[in-house]
């Protein structure tokens, strides 16, 4: 096909229309680009997540501009939410991340909306990771929605991931609980300007010294305190971030990854699969109140649904 | 044009920082279901054709309220040609004398939307662009 053609020939838009497709038809995506996505990962894949509005594209900006200093080619995917009512999207991390007058074939970044998936990314974000992946940048970046405690999907397609915290969130009882204070690889504390910075870096501190997940690990993630406006502390974190993947440790961390990565592929796969058939399903009765019945009947079509093929 | 979701790159080009009108009907597009990227205040022609062709859109609304229309949008559907993608379709907004649109037609800005245009003029324009490039 056409599209594998191009994205052989290195051709931008090629990758920019299979991601498309990748966010249309995850399915289609998948067959059409069975070869491409097949192949072992190549880049090394940094994730962003945190709450809105803590300062993710700004942090994603600078990352880019350093990488980009030395040299390196950089992809970015940032994932903006979709809205409940109408199905549209305002993507607007591009703003903040686009750096004027910069080499396109050094930097491509792609805004994608959620389209109502609820894990902090979207549903053709699998495929859209491996075509990326394919073409070759020496960097990926991915930024999920703003999220909030439980969005930890990024864990299964980043190789590192950074949740980015800001001040006066809450307490440390807060930063106990189960979800996305789990998932980090690395923790940045930004706008660490702000007043309560120093106390949530050393509530985080402290939770990765004394908090029996963190005992006994082969990586204990780091804390950086930055400041993205005026890239206070970007220096560091931009320093760990490129040596992370020379580091015994980590290696030995992206193994076990990876694998989860795999199965998390597989997984997306089959959803966005039953999800189609589910949509397709509710179109064909009349849906005027819950009962069990209706759901068995519905199943029992997407059953013979599957039966037709 | 293909199946899926319309995604719609709202741009403000050249040295104008009169965002309002912009942001407006950036966030009325998503209220009809359109996927909108917005690249903020103050870009180049070529950042604003980067941006099309990575996004993959397939419109570009420019919104430009300091008078130098007759330049920047020429500019963007010309550097759009030269990347092979012309099928993106260009439309602008903004304070745009009368007299400047048929110029403005001429080098390829499809439609051009003045004050006073209500949002839904702005939608059966989308819909009959893309309604005529299916055929």
């Amino acid at each position: 096909m056409q599209l594998i053609e191009g994205l052989k020939r290195r051709d931008l838009r090629a990758l920019a229309k299979a991601i498309s497709l990748a966010e249309n038809d995850p399915l289609k995506a998948e067959e059409v680009f069975g070869e491409v996505i097949s192949q072992p990962p190549m880049s090394f894949k940094v994730g962003l997540t945190g709450p809105p509005g803590s300062g993710k594209s700004t942090l994603i900006r600078n990352i880019v501009s350093r990488a980009v200093e030395e040299n390196m080619s950089v992809g970015v995917l940032a994932v903006d939410p979709s809205s409940p009512f109408s199905g549209g999207a305002l993507l607007a991390d591009r703003l903040r991340i686009a750096i004027p007058n910069l080499d396109p074939s050094k930097v491509f970044i792609r805004s994608l909306s959620s389209r109502g998936h609820l894990g902090g990314l979207s549903p053709g974000i699998v495929a859209s990771v491996k075509l990326m992946d394919y073409y070759g940048f020496d960097l990926l970046l991915l930024e999920t929605v703003g999220v909030g405690q439980a969005e930890v999907e990024v864990m299964y397609l980043a190789d590192l991931v950074g949740v980015v915290l800001v001040p006066n969130l809450g307490d440390d009882i807060q930063a106990m609980k189960s979800g996305l204070m789990e998932v980090a690889d690395l923790f940045v504390v930004n706008k660490c300007t702000l007043q309560g910075a120093e106390k949530l870096r050393l509530e985080l501190e402290s939770l990765i010294e004394n908090s029996p997940r963190f005992q006994n690990v082969l990586w204990k993630p780091p804390v950086f305190s930055t400041d993205a406006l005026t890239g206070e502390g970007l220096e560091e974190l931009w320093a760990f971030i490129k040596n992370s993947p020379r580091d015994e440790n980590f290696l030995k961390l992206l193994e076990k990854k990876r694998k989860r990565q795999v199965h998390f592929q597989i997984y997306q796969s089959l959803l966005n699969y039953f999800r189609l058939k589910a949509e397709d399903a509710m179109k064909l009765l009349s849906l005027d109140h819950y009962s069990p019945t209706v759901v068995r009947e519905l199943i029992k079509k997407i059953l013979e649904g599957r039966e037709e093929e | 044009m293909e199946k899926g979701k319309v995604r719609i790159l709202i741009a403000k080009v050249g040295l104008d920082g009169h965002d309002r009108g912009a942001k407006y009907i950036a966030q009325a597009l998503r209220d009809k279901g359109y996927e909108v990227i917005y690249t903020g205040i103050r870009q180049t022609p070529e950042d604003v054709v980067k941006a099309a062709i990575q996004e993959d859109v397939q419109f570009v609304g420019l919104s430009l309220l300091s008078g130098a229309h007759n330049q920047l949008f020429p500019k963007v559907a010309q550097l759009l040609k030269e990347k092979g993608a012309e099928d993106i379709v260009v439309f602008g907004g903004g304070v745009i004398p009368a007299d400047d649109i048929p110029f403005l037609k001429s080098q390829g800005i499809k439609e051009i939307f003045p004050p006073g245009t209500t949002i839904d003029e702005v939608v059966d324009f989308i819909e009959k662009t893309l309604k005529d490039a299916a055929h």
